[in-house]
């Protein structure tokens, strides 16, 4: 494939797998493929979601409003293994006719919300929290949750697909989204060089959706791609991305829904504050 | 969470209605004080309220927050779902009015008319049986006010249930131990009566 030109057809045809990470559950087409109802637990909120960065962003969220003392945030948080397709089950297109984790449902006010982006400002909005009231700061604040909605896919559909998952290394592409993430880095380095947040002196729903992404890719704990993109050099991102990490908030957060990596931060389901105590009481 | 009362109490029973709507009874442990007795005014519950008075609400951290509505803030914050202090501009203004009209110049009325008239506090006030005679008067005359606005109003504050029907509704169960009652000349209250008391909360 690689040593000739690919000429499109005039047409798109579906083919077998093109061989790439995710190409056993994709389709060209949206909606259910098999009846599976969701399982739901008792408190306000019931999670469907994975640990991915996208998922993390939520129960970052959830953990945040539960230790600030907002008691109408606790949640069950179930599980979607997106790579067994449970995300095409036919509760979960319900919630999201879109298929993709997290998706969020609220019990009481009986309002489903999908998109991380979408239910970070609906949890902000629901209890007044970590979104500032009015002005150019809850502009910024939008305006950047906004700005990681749109540029992530560059940094995981793009770049990651291309260098970490497509089946081949393709020249093209990597140096493309290469450019663009560090573009990226970029920016955030140098509003982070005079912001202590990404809105001011206070942490938002700006800095839980950017964080899971740019801040756990300057870990180095995204993709392998740390030398390649050269992330220690963004020091202003890692200082944020430090200051981010240590709070308790963002510790039980990540490992909620997460069913890979070190044994403490193994947490399939999550349904009380005990069952992140116990997962942590590990490390 | 701990809520120090005394379940006669009609602020007592504001905050258990409140948190019936919430449905959140059983996230809160009650611990009862006899206030006749006056359990309420040793200097280990003063510790929790300057001003000795029940509901108080103790958080798990051990921070204490007393008046009835600042505790149901507190909860409306917390569980904001139903929403029972409104939600558009126009909603929270129209409950704030209508709560405070019940609380100043209804339920405040009908306590001071009690206090005074029965001398149920003597051994810790002075009761003025005029000035308990005055309240009634005027409580009574709120009471025929409601009537009439209920008439335009489902609810005290509009269309949906608010803080202020739980302060009016308290308030109206209250006004017995006065002698103060409803009758056949309201019909709008009685209206409002039977569906507000036959919530769930309403036996909380």
């Amino acid at each position: 494939m690689s040593d000739q030109e690919y000429v499109p057809p005039n047409k798109w045809i579906e083919e077998e797998g093109n061989g790439g990470k995710f190409a056993s559950i994709n389709r060209p087409t949206a909606g259910a493929r098999e009846d599976k109802p969701l399982k739901s637990g008792d408190h306000p909120f019931q999670l469907y979601s994975l640990a991915t960065p996208n998922g993390v962003k939520v129960t970052m969220m959830l953990e945040e409003l539960l230790a600030a003392g907002f008691s109408g945030a606790e949640y069950d948080a179930w599980p979607i293994n997106i790579m067994e397709g449970d995300q095409f089950g036919s509760g979960f297109v319900e919630l999201n006719p879109n298929s993709k984790i997290p998706a969020l449902y609220d019990k009481q006010a009986g309002v489903r919300i999908f998109e991380s982006g979408s239910i970070l400002v609906y949890l902000a909005e629901k209890f007044g929290a970590f979104i500032p009231e009015s002005g150019q700061a809850r502009a910024d604040c939008m305006s950047w949750v906004m700005w990681q909605m749109g540029a992530g896919p560059f940094l995981g559909g793009g770049f990651g697909h291309f260098y970490a998952y497509a089946p081949e290394k393709l020249k093209y592409p990597i140096d493309r989204y290469a450019m663009e993430v560090k573009r990226q880095l970029d920016l955030l380095d140098k509003h982070l060089a005079t912001n202590e947040f990404m809105v001011g002196n206070d942490y938002s729903i700006a800095d839980m959706a950017i964080w899971p992404w740019y801040g756990v890719l300057v870990q180095g704990k995204l993709y392998e791609a740390a030398e390649f993109l050269d992330v220690t050099s963004y020091k202003h991102v890692q200082r944020w991305t430090d200051m981010i990490a240590e709070r308790p908030a963002t510790e039980r957060g990540r490992i909620v829904n997460r069913a890979w990596g070190e044994t403490w931060e193994i947490l399939p389901e999550r349904h009380s504050a005990s069952d992140i105590d116990k997962a942590l009481a590990k490390k | 969470m701990k809520i120090y009362e005394d379940k006669i109490a009609p602020n007592a029973r504001r905050v258990r209605m409140f948190l019936a709507e919430k449905e959140l009874l059983e996230s809160v442990e009650f611990v009862q004080l006899d206030l006749k007795k006056g359990d309420n005014r040793s200097s280990e519950f003063r510790a929790k309220n300057v001003l000795a008075k029940i509901p108080v609400l103790e958080l798990d951290d051990g921070e204490h927050i007393s008046e009835s509505v600042a505790i149901c803030r507190y909860f409306e914050a917390t569980n904001p779902t139903p929403p029972l202090f409104g939600t558009t501009p126009i909603e929270q203004a129209n409950i704030e009015m209508w709560q405070r009209r019940c609380e100043i110049y209804f339920m405040n009325l009908v306590g001071m008319a009690f206090q005074h008239t029965s001398g149920f506090f003597a051994d810790r006030m002075t009761p003025i049986k005029e000035w308990g005679d005055e309240c009634y008067k005027n409580a009574s005359k709120f009471m025929g006010l409601l009537d009439k606005h209920l008439a335009d109003s489902e609810y005290v504050a509009g269309d949906s249930y608010s803080i202020a029907d739980i302060t009016a509704l308290c308030t109206v169960d209250f006004a017995r131990v006065i002698q103060l009652r409803r009758d056949d000349t309201m019909p709008n209250l009685n209206r409002w009566y039977d569906v507000v008391s036959s919530r769930p909360s309403a036996k909380a």
